[in-house]
């Protein structure tokens, strides 16, 4: 045994034991919440099930198992419940009902012996809409205008749902593109006359040229709002009666239906196809019914674009200040306190960034621009609230002690030979940086830029002081001049689990959104650091062989 | 000492009088140089002329200060911070360590190779260029010609032309360490000092080396350090003797190795020490 210690096996052993936990730890998570996240999407089975309740009525039910839990049956007799004296656990299923509107809840919890039969039902269909979450139902006949259609039911109503998801698709693109441009202009033109009455030079003409303007908009307007409602008024042509799990004749109005399917008559292929078709749906669709349902494009969009400008930020910043500390700076009591001071600032929590975001960049900095630039807007603040490019501003100032950290261990690497070669051949100081010093340390300032990525794209809790919101209306980036929007907010996914997890009126049919959710954070942080780890590598193979 | 006669019949027979060196044949002066790192001096009062286009060899064990006195002659020793310098360096008559002097114009008359090859991760042509690049030449037919007169100049061009597009890093030593040579003649200095140049290299290498330095001096004003006596006999035409901060003895190369005036220099040139 003596021997075993000596031989140094148990060390290898502990080590080897430590990073195989470590795998298991990190694999065993993204599994979690990528199996979650993404069997979210799969069109489940729909059951119909027949139960009594506890009150002895008899019903029928349909909806998806969602969930199983085994209970041990001493608490439900406690909790007076009547469960058989034999049975040592039951199994209590969630089930998802769906026909919010007519149930209390589309989630509800029910104890395998209370069911009495379960059968997979072959002809019923779930019916997607974008109002009150799903409907499960048999589907009956088609009205158009209220009287029926003849024909085939379903091929016709595939057909139906087609032209109404394209009518409404171009009703969204009008509100959102030419209706918001003309408001977009609206207000403009109001704010220019504000400027000029403000700077005093507002004199009648002007005011009779922006009232001109302003009536030709509100015509526009008037011609496009009239587009709308007629696009409105063909979508709400067709209807669809539905036979629901009470027995009852529902109507429901194609025009909120986004997709009709029977889950139960497809093979696993047009499962997939089918599931596939979610997913695409979730990466690129707005989020609808407070982020419960629909996609999470706009806080995709909002990650990236916030990281890449917080990457824009920090590095030159970053790196200058690096510059000075390693190349000009003498190593005295300061620099070395400004180190120590650097490196500190690492380990700040991040919600004091906030705080501080919040008390300088937007009351103090936002509130001079507006003052400044902006006064025609006043009292409603344009850069003075929270916005995308403080957000960015903010974590960028988290994450500047890596990027100078590294940048510095970086300029450290590079061999003095080199700096003297360029010296001697007549190059400044100044020179031998730009040329020789900067290009080198180029892998060192990634890396530095790596960890500041991952570290930013997974940051949550400042942005909730300095830009982020539960739904932002407008992309940060649009067709209207000047296309980039700094001062609007942003969504964000780490925000996006919060809201959903914990702020969600339907814990239920969010749970399974907060692990999709999570796993595409993961997934988008990860994407954003193997680009960077590629460009990384790519510049440490052009620099090689320096380390000899 | 039989070995280093031998050597000595192929060295040229161009001894001048070092001492009275007219103005035209000199191309630095040193006047009563004292150098201190902090407390600590390293070189004692050295005064000596360094003649226009000959070689001139530093010879003295480590230490010695052969290389900081080099270092001296392009202003090197700035880096270190706490270096202090007394005495007068004079090029064309004028203390390079005067206020009005821009070291880095000193250092394109006064260029330097070190005892490590030092390429920049750069290709064969950057690297040639470097200094031309600095003094804002964009003419790519000037570069194009630069380039091919340096690397000839340092016995270089016939063994790359092929391929000066490659990264300068993957030449062998000998070759890294004549693209620097071919970086440093290519913005034409006048002075050319070489810290040991041939140290990190394998004897072929070298030879290649210390042929070339036999043909540079044509144009240049070669100063050498180096820790090989044989070396010192086989290039040089003058030679210094540097032991312990102090330049011990200064003359022709023939001269110093056949009849040393100084007891110390006799003792380190054949071996007692060193």
């Amino acid at each position: 045994m003596n021997k075993w210690f000596k031989s140094g096996s148990p060390w290898i052993w502990m080590t080897g034991g430590a990073i195989s936990m470590s795998l298991v730890a990190v694999l065993g998570l993204l599994l979690l919440i990528a199996w979650r996240g993404l069997t979210y999407f799969w069109p489940a089975t729909v059951y119909e099930f027949e139960m009594r309740r506890q009150d002895g009525v008899v019903e029928r039910v349909i909806g998806e198992i969602h969930d199983r839990v085994e209970i041990p049956a001493a608490q439900l007799r406690g909790s007076g419940l009547k469960v058989d004296e034999d049975v040592e656990f039951v199994n209590r299923f969630l089930i998802k009902t769906g026909n919010r509107e007519f149930v209390n809840l589309d989630f509800r919890w029910v104890l395998e012996t209370d069911i009495l039969s379960r059968r997979v039902a072959d002809d019923v269909a779930v019916i997607e809409r974008t109002k009150n979450g799903n409907f499960y139902g048999y589907p009956l006949r088609l009205l158009e205008k209220g009287e029926p259609v003849s024909g085939d039911l379903l091929p016709e109503l595939q057909s139906r749902i087609e032209r109404v998801v394209e009518l409404n698709e171009q009703a969204l693109d009008l509100q959102k593109g030419d209706i918001g441009r003309i408001n977009y202009k609206l207000e403009r033109s109001r704010l220019a006359e504000r400027g000029l009455e403000l700077d005093g030079t507002l004199d009648d003409a002007a005011r009779s040229r922006f009232e001109a303007e302003r009536a030709q908009l509100r015509a526009d307007y008037k011609v496009l709002e009239n587009d709308l409602f007629a696009l409105r008024d063909q979508a709400e042509r067709d209807a669809l009666v539905v036979r629901d799990m009470r027995g009852e004749e529902v109507t429901i109005k194609l025009n909120y239906v986004l997709d009709v399917y029977q889950p139960n008559q497809k093979n696993w292929l047009q499962k997939t196809g089918r599931w596939l078709v979610q997913v695409s749906k979730f990466l690129t669709d707005e989020p609808r019914e407070a982020n419960t349902e629909g996609g999470v494009f706009p806080a995709i969009f909002g990650t990236i674009f916030m990281v890449l400008l917080m990457a824009i930020i920090v590095t030159p910043f970053g790196v200058i200040a690096a510059i000075y500390l390693h190349e000009y700076a003498g190593d005295n009591v300061m620099t070395r306190l400004c180190r120590i001071a650097v490196i500190n600032l690492a380990g700040v929590p991040s919600i004091v960034y906030g705080v501080f975001g919040l008390g300088f960049f937007v009351y103090m900095v936002g509130g001079s621009l507006d003052a400044l630039f902006y006064p025609e807007a006043l009292p409603s603040p344009t850069f003075g609230t929270p916005g995308v490019l403080w957000s960015a501003l903010t974590l960028a100032l988290l994450t500047l002690p890596v990027v100078i950290v590294s940048t510095e261990e970086g300029l450290a690497r590079i061999p003095s030979a080199l700096r003297q070669g360029s010296l001697a051949l007549g190059a400044t100081k100044a020179e031998t940086l730009w040329r020789i010093v900067i290009p080198m340390a180029s892998p060192a300032i990634m890396t530095g830029l790596i960890l500041a990525i991952a570290r930013a794209a997974g940051e949550t809790a400042p942005l909730m002081l300095v830009g982020v919101v539960k739904l932002a209306p407008t992309l940060p980036i649009d067709g209207n001049f000047p296309f980039v929007h700094l001062e609007r907010k942003f969504m964000h996914l780490g925000f996006q689990i919060y809201d959903v997890g914990f702020q969600s009126p339907n814990v239920e049919a969010a749970r399974p959104l907060v692990y999709a959710t999570s796993f595409l954070l993961v997934t988008v942080i990860v994407t954003l650091n193997i680009t960077a780890i590629t460009i990384r590598n790519h510049l440490r193979e052009k620099y090689r062989s320096l380390e000899h | 000492m039989i070995e280093l006669k031998t050597t000595l019949k192929n060295a040229p027979a161009t001894a001048v009088d070092l001492q009275t060196l007219s103005a035209e044949q000199t191309a630095m002066e040193v006047r009563d140089l004292d150098l201190f790192y902090g407390s600590k001096q390293a070189l004692f009062g050295v005064s000596m002329k360094i003649p226009r286009n000959q070689v001139t060899a530093f010879i003295g064990p480590s230490g010695c200060g052969k290389s900081t006195l080099l270092r001296c002659f392009n202003r090197m020793n700035d880096l270190v911070d706490s270096c202090r310098i007394d005495g007068e360096i004079l090029l064309h008559g004028k203390n390079i360590h005067d206020r009005d002097v821009e070291v880095a114009a000193l250092r394109r008359h006064v260029g330097m190779v070190f005892q490590r090859p030092n390429p920049f991760p750069k290709t064969i042509y950057e690297n040639v260029i470097y200094g031309l690049r600095l003094q804002g030449v964009k003419d790519r037919r000037l570069l194009d010609e630069a380039v091919e007169q340096s690397l000839r100049g340092a016995a270089l061009w016939e063994e790359v032309k092929d391929r000066l597009n490659e990264n300068a890093l993957g030449l062998s030593g000998g070759q890294q360490q004549r693209l620097v040579i071919a970086r440093a003649i290519a913005i034409e200095p006048e002075v050319l000092l070489l810290d040991e140049p041939t140290s990190a290299l394998d004897p072929i290498s070298t030879l290649t080396i210390e042929e070339l330095i036999h043909q540079l001096k044509e144009k240049f004003t070669v100063a050498i350090v180096t820790h090989n006596m044989q070396q010192a006999a086989r290039v040089s035409d003058n030679t210094a003797f540097m032991y312990m901060g102090e330049l011990v003895e200064y003359s022709d190369t023939n001269t110093l190795f056949t009849t040393p005036v100084k007891k110390k220099t006799e003792d380190y040139i054949t071996g007692r020490y060193g």
